[in-house]
């Protein structure tokens, strides 16, 4: 009892002052398994009240620790008073999310999303998408246009180039079946980010007459 | 070196005896000569687990001098390199054995030569059994997984740790100390020895210090018998952790022992259950607690026919 009181947050679910929100529902998880209402591990050695208090500092320093703005006090809190590391925070460790997909595929280039231009910026290609049927040639077209090698594109759909240039090509049947069709389709002409069901709706045209 | 192990459960029927048997067989078996020493006094029946029905000998042939010394009641038993002194044909007085003729049992105890000792004691918490934990600095704690047992295993632990307070700090010290305590808490001596520790350490910091660290030095072990599937595995682990953290006392767990019907079968045949069902999940499980107990340890004893072996050449 005397030894929780005394303990900070941390200390008292034994986690690092680092440690993750996650980390620290699992630490909760773990002193409820000790001391919990279900446990059989306790039984007989805290009295009841002694327990019930025990819970309510767990849960007190539960209930801060997993509300960021609250945390985040308490961090500045401690700082103050006992002179902690400012560094050893979980703010000051958190690091944002990283791309691994070019890491974990050497192969594949990243296509780069954001230095593509705006396909309705362009007056040819709006040309191309104002038309009511669209060829494989018109949507080779619209690539180019965006700077995009059917390598890039099979890398990021995970489809063969080869196929898709069966798309470009209008040979529909080389490709294994027309569900095949439709769904590389679809991926191809959503990498290009232009308005896919209404292009891919204007290609399948020609394939069902 | 001699290691002697205190083995005690609190509740009866959590399998001291069994896995005191048990355990001896699969030292024995290691290569260390064992000994086994039933000081159950009241209910003796350690022989039995090992299939010795008739020992010729018993511990109150010592005690009352029939003997002259503790070694000539050792019987033999039929595993090699483990012996055991028997409790069978004592006297049926011998269960209020007298403090004295305890120290003398004990002292003649910690002189025999063997690489294990293991005491198997009695149920509940009287002196008879606790002084028994007080020859080593080691002792083993067994329970199953049920209220009563875990109930019984704290007191026990509880009583253990209040006696080696007791045995740490002196005489006078500790009647001022226990006066104190039971001013400010009127449960504090006898249920919450912990309460002691916080008090030296306020009352005299040096002496807090000391204390802890002799309370430190102990290496206690649990084991937790008959575990059913249903049970929770981890009860073992969560019991030390609740025991290190708030009595300060060093309690590894060494490992779970899973229910067996054949250990009821093997019982009433009178015959040792690790030689009886070798491959069964609970043998392997003692062998493997025997193994976690000998890597706790931080110098095993040489293995007696290597160290003979060694000293031939």
């Amino acid at each position: 009892m005397t030894l929780f009181k005394k303990q900070n947050y941390y200390e008292r679910l034994e986690v690092e002052p680092s440690a993750s929100p996650f980390e620290i529902c699992q630490a909760y998880r773990k002193v409820l398994q000790i001391y919990g209402d279900e446990s059989l591990a306790n039984y007989s050695f805290f009295s009841e009240t002694e327990r019930k208090k025990i819970l309510a500092l767990l849960d007190e320093a539960f209930s801060t620790l997993v509300n960021e703005q609250a945390r985040d006090e308490y961090d500045q809190h401690l700082i103050r008073i006992e002179g902690l590391k400012e560094e050893c925070f979980y703010k000051k460790v958190m690091r944002e999310p990283v791309p691994i997909f070019a890491q974990l595929q050497p192969g594949a280039v990243p296509m780069p999303a954001e230095a593509r231009p705006d396909p309705s910026g362009s007056p040819h290609l709006k040309n191309i998408l104002e038309q009511g049927v669209l060829a494989g040639r018109d949507l080779q077209q619209i690539r180019m246009e965006l700077g995009l090698s059917l390598e890039q594109i099979a890398a990021r759909i995970k489809v063969r180039a080869v196929f898709l240039r069966y798309i470009e090509e209008d040979q529909f049947d080389k490709l294994p079946s027309r569900l095949h069709l439709k769904s590389f389709l679809t991926q191809y002409v959503q990498c290009l980010q232009i308005d896919t069901a209404s292009v891919v709706e204007r290609y399948l045209k020609r394939v069902r007459d | 070196m001699t290691l002697i192990w205190p083995i005690g459960g609190g509740k009866g029927g959590t399998g001291k005896s069994f896995f005191t048997g048990n355990l001896g067989v699969s030292l024995a078996a290691l290569g260390y000569r064992t000994l086994i020493v039933d000081v159950d006094l009241g209910a003796p029946n350690l022989h039995t687990m090992i299939g010795l029905t008739e020992p010729s000998k018993n511990l109150s042939d010592f005690i009352n001098r029939k003997t002259a010394t503790l070694t000539e009641t050792v019987d033999e038993t039929q595993i090699p390199q483990l012996y055991l002194i028997s409790g069978a044909r004592n006297n049926l007085d011998i269960a209020n054995l007298a403090h004295e003729q305890k120290m003398k049992v004990m002292r003649a105890i910690e002189k025999l030569p063997y690489d294990f000792i293991l005491l198997d004691l009695g149920a509940g918490t009287s002196f008879n059994t606790i002084d028994f934990f007080m020859i080593s600095d080691s002792g083993i704690f067994i329970t199953t997984p049920e209220p009563t047992a875990i109930e019984n295993i704290y007191r026990l632990i509880r009583s253990v740790y209040f006696r080696k307070i007791r045995q740490v700090l002196k005489h006078q010290h500790f009647q001022v100390l226990a006066e104190e305590a039971s001013k400010r808490n009127r449960d504090a001596t006898v249920n919450n020895p912990e309460i002691l520790l916080d008090m030296v350490r306020e009352m005299d910091p040096e002496q807090g210090d000391n204390l802890e660290e002799a309370l430190r030095s102990f290496q206690f072990q649990l084991v937790v018998n008959q575990v059913r599937r249903q049970d929770n595995p981890n009860l073992g682990s969560l019991i030390c952790k609740i025991i290190n953290k708030h009595l300060g006392l060093r309690i590894a767990f060494a490992g779970n022992i899973s229910f067996d019907d054949r250990i009821h079968d093997a019982v009433c045949q009178k015959v040792s259950y690790l030689r009886k069902y070798p491959y069964t999940q609970a043998a392997t499980d003692i062998r493997d607690i025997c193994k976690n107990m000998l890597s706790l340890v931080e110098t095993p004893p040489a293995k007696w026919g290597q160290e003979k072996a060694s000293g031939s050449e």
